[in-house]
C-alpha cells in the first residue's frame, strides 16, 4: 500500500514543479496535480495513525487545506514529500489528541478502543495477528509508533523519516528497535 | 505463543482497506473547492447586511450626538446670561455712563421704542 515510488517518477523535476506551485498564474493546476499525486499515499500515512475512515477522511482534507495555505512559507530547503508528510502526520497526531481528550480518555486508552472497534470495520480486513500488532503498536510511545508505523508498515527509508519527524537517523533507529522489542514481548505475552 | 520474531515472521499487513477509485475523485473535488475555488473573492450576503447595519447604527448614535451636544451648549448659554445677571455688582447708571450717543441709536432702534402702536399700547395702560 505504498504510493511513493509513484510520486518520485511523477517529480522527476521538484523544482520545477515547486516553481509552479509557488507562481500565482500556475499554482491552482500544479496543486491539482499535487492532489491527485499525493491523496493515496498521504491517506495510507493518515490511516495508520487515526485508524479509522471517517477520521483519515477529515484529517486528509485538512492537510491538503493547510498546505494550500502554506504553499507560500513552505522553503525548498526540505523536500516536498517531506514537507506534505510532516503536515499530514501533526494533523493526524492532533486529531486523535483532541479526540481523546474530547472522549476524556488518554491518547493510548482512545487508540485501544479504536482497535477494538476495528472488527466491526467494513473498512478493516486484518486477521487475528494484525489486529494483535495493531493493539501492541497502540502501547508505543507515540513517537515509536510513528517509527514502526513509517519503517515496517509503509518502508519508509530512515533517511527519508529523519526529514518528516526531524530526528536523526541514530535515534530513529534506537526507536524502532525499541518498538520491535516492545511488540514481541507483547504478543508472546497475549 | 512461546517465541516471537517479528522480523522472521512474514509480513504482517495494517488491514486497512484503500478506498476505492470514486472516493479519491470526489476527495479531489471536494479539496478543490475548498482550496482553489474558495480562494476568489465572495462577499457574503451576511457581510452586506453587517456592513448596512453597521452604517444605520453609526449616522443613528452621530445623530444622537450632535443632538445631545447641541442640547449642551443652548442650556450653557441660558445658564451663562442667568449668572451674569444675578452676580453683577454693576446698576443700570454705571452702565449708561459707559454708553455713547451711537451705542443708544442702536438701542432705541433695536427697542422699537418709537414705535407708534407702541406708545400708543403704553399711553393705554398709563
Amino acid at each position: 500500500m505504498t504510493s511513493k515510488g509513484k510520486i518520485k517518477q511523477n517529480l522527476i523535476n521538484e523544482t520545477d514543479f515547486i516553481a509552479q506551485l509557488l507562481h500565482r498564474k500556475t499554482q491552482n493546476e500544479a496543486f491539482k496535480k499535487l492532489v491527485l499525486m499525493y491523496q493515496k499515499p498521504l491517506y495510507v500515512q493518515i490511516r495508520n495513525i487515526v485508524l479509522n475512515h471517517d477520521d483519515a477522511d477529515d484529517v486528509l482534507q485538512n492537510t491538503f487545506v493547510k498546505v494550500f495555505q502554506n504553499l507560500s512559507k513552505f522553503k525548498a530547503e526540505s523536500k516536498l514529500f517531506s514537507w506534505i508528510y510532516r503536515i499530514a502526520t501533526n494533523e493526524a497526531i492532533t486529531h486523535i489528541n483532541l479526540k481523546a481528550k474530547r472522549n476524556g480518555n488518554t491518547t493510548e486508552e482512545f487508540q485501544q478502543k479504536q482497535i477494538e472497534k476495528l472488527t466491526a470495520d467494513v473498512d478493516y480486513d486484518g486477521d487475528e495477528i494484525a489486529l494483535k500488532l495493531q493493539k501492541a503498536i497502540a502501547k508505543l510511545p507515540e513517537k515509536q509508533q510513528l517509527v514502526f508505523k513509517m519503517k515496517y508498515f509503509q518502508e519508509l527509508k530512515y533517511e527519508e523519516i529523519s526529514e518528516i519527524l526531524g530526528t536523526s537517523v541514530g535515534a530513529l533507529k534506537a526507536n524502532y528497535f525499541h518498538a520491535v522489542k516492545k511488540i514481541e514481548q507483547f504478543v508472546i505475552k497475549n | 505463543m512461546k517465541d516471537f520474531k517479528l522480523e522472521q515472521y512474514p509480513k504482517i499487513a495494517t488491514g486497512f482497506v484503500l478506498p476505492d477509485d470514486s472516493y479519491f475523485e470526489n476527495l479531489s473535488e471536494i479539496i478543490n473547492n475548498k482550496t482553489i475555488l474558495s480562494t476568489a473573492k465572495v462577499i457574503s450576503f451576511y457581510q452586506k447586511k453587517t456592513f448596512w447595519i453597521q452604517a444605520i447604527a453609526a449616522v443613528f448614535i452621530i445623530g444622537i450626538g450632535i443632538f445631545f451636544f447641541e442640547q449642551k451648549i443652548a442650556s450653557s448659554q441660558v445658564i451663562g446670561e442667568e449668572y451674569l445677571v444675578s452676580e453683577s455688582n454693576i446698576s443700570n447708571e454705571e452702565i449708561a455712563e459707559q454708553l455713547t450717543e451711537a451705542d443708544i441709536e442702536h438701542l432705541e432702534k433695536s427697542l422699537i421704542i418709537h414705535d407708534k402702536e407702541a406708545i400708543e399700547n403704553i399711553e393705554k395702560y398709563l
